[in-house]
């Protein structure tokens, strides 16, 4: 197994299988030295584990929870283009949707679901550029929504 | 959020406490660690969680709805590594960030707390299997014999040749009890499914009345003033009310990340007690805007 994945385990979470778009695209693309991922949603075992608005049916204090269920589906979207997560040299760029209600303006608390578990996992090469917009309404009624750019070792 | 008038329904009135440990003319009571357990079924309508109302004669929270939960007991860090599966006590220490030895004191303290006060009880005869039915009088006078502290939750498990399942509970959230209160507990919350089975009993002593509530309807009863909630629970029920199953929820619950909330009594600048926590910008110490 990949010194990422040991990584996960020794955080208590495992790389689900890659998510099935749900549409004309692909989980994600390798384009030189950089893969994007399409945008993943907070799906486990194939199901949206919660549905709603951050601040209205989705507390605010769970939301960096899905953030971060997010992170880890574009993680498998990530390995799916590569092979091996020990590729991954740098992560780039995530950008996190937050469907929210319409006073709501923490999006970069929730969205840190995401950046500090790419952080916890490749320390140092996990510190990104990033965005963290609150949107209407996401795919599906799902409150997070979470894409990532990671450069890899050219091969 | 909690109003004046709630915070002094459930502590009283602090305001000369507050300034006294501002002034540094007392000091906090000591915070014991304890345990509690969000009991979470799929009933009828949606995700369920169980509460049970403290009686009128308790000292500390009488006449609130909460989880089943309490201290840990010194005989909790009894339990040999062979009478327990799931992740080990290592495990649960960078969790909860605690010793080892206090995280097998705090998994030990959720299961035996449970047992107490729901009837549920979170272990079975290997790692795969659970215990399913409780109804016997002998299962009764084992929760009794937990209940009044003639046997430990060891010597239980060791006589019945049963292991503690502790891959059935998850870390949820961590509450300190504001310094000012003179009865304060260091309190992690842990969330399980009720076992298939299982089912919750009439329990008597500390609760006058147990309950399976929707955790949307328990936050409306609390903010129509008709369910008296302290503020750990009410905060944790408005988190679960956005689930639909028990499933949903535990796929959450493995892997967030538990925060700390030690909330602060304050008294704010119209002279009135207010109850802040980390994320009130009133909160000492805490970032602007």
């Amino acid at each position: 197994m990949s010194r990422v994945e040991d990584r996960l385990l020794e955080l208590g979470l495992s790389l689900p299988p890659v998510a099935i778009p749900l549409a004309a695209y692909v989980p994600a693309v390798r384009h030189g030295g950089l893969v994007w991922t399409s945008g993943q949603l907070p799906i486990v075992d194939g199901v949206l584990v919660a549905t709603g608005k951050v601040g209205a049916e989705v507390d605010p204090d769970v939301a960096p929870a899905l953030a971060k269920i997010c992170a880890l589906n574009a993680l498998a979207a990530v390995r799916s283009a590569v092979g091996d997560l020990d590729e991954v040299i740098r992560v780039v760029k995530v950008v996190g949707y937050v469907a929210s209600a319409r006073e709501f303006t923490g999006q970069p608390a929730v969205v840190n679901g995401a950046s500090n578990l790419l952080g916890d996992v490749f320390s140092s090469a996990g510190t990104h550029a990033r965005s963290a917009v609150g949107v209407a309404a996401l795919p599906l009624d799902a409150p997070v929504e979470v894409e990532i750019v990671v450069a890899v070792a050219e091969s | 959020m909690v109003d004046a008038a709630g915070i002094e329904k459930l502590v009283g009135n602090v305001a000369e406490t507050i300034r006294r440990l501002e002034r540094g003319e007392q000091r906090p009571t000591v915070a014991r660690n304890a345990s509690t357990v969000i009991l979470a079924r799929d009933g009828e309508h949606g995700l369920e969680i169980y509460l049970l109302r403290r009686a009128a004669s308790m000292s500390f929270a009488a006449g609130a709805f909460v989880y089943p939960g309490g201290s840990v007991d010194e005989r909790d860090c009894d339990l040999a590594d062979g009478a327990w599966v799931g992740p080990p006590p290592a495990q649960w220490a960078r969790t909860l960030s605690s010793s080892e030895a206090v995280a097998r004191e705090l998994v030990c303290a959720a299961v035996r707390e449970t047992f107490e006060e729901s009837g549920v009880l979170l272990v079975g005869p290997d790692a795969e299997r659970v215990v399913e039915d409780l109804s016997g009088a002998d299962w009764e006078a084992d929760r009794l014999a937990l209940l009044d502290r003639s046997v430990s939750m060891a010597e239980l498990l060791t006589r019945r040749g049963l292991v503690l399942r502790a891959d059935l509970l998850f870390a949820w959230a961590h509450w300190i009890t504001p310094d000012v209160e003179t009865r304060r507990f260091d309190t992690r919350f842990f969330l399980a499914a009720l076992p298939d089975g299982q089912r919750t009993r009439n329990v008597g002593g500390e609760a006058d009345q147990v309950a399976w509530v929707r955790p949307g309807e328990a936050v409306a009863a609390s903010e129509r003033g008709e369910m008296l909630l302290m503020p750990p629970t009410l905060t944790t029920l408005r988190e679960l009310a956005g689930f639909a199953s028990v499933a949903n929820l535990l796929a959450v619950a493995r892997t967030r990340d538990v925060v700390t909330v030690h909330p602060k009594l304050i008294i704010d600048d119209n002279g009135k007690v207010a109850f802040l926590t980390p994320d009130d910008p009133r909160y000492p110490g805490s970032l602007p805007g």
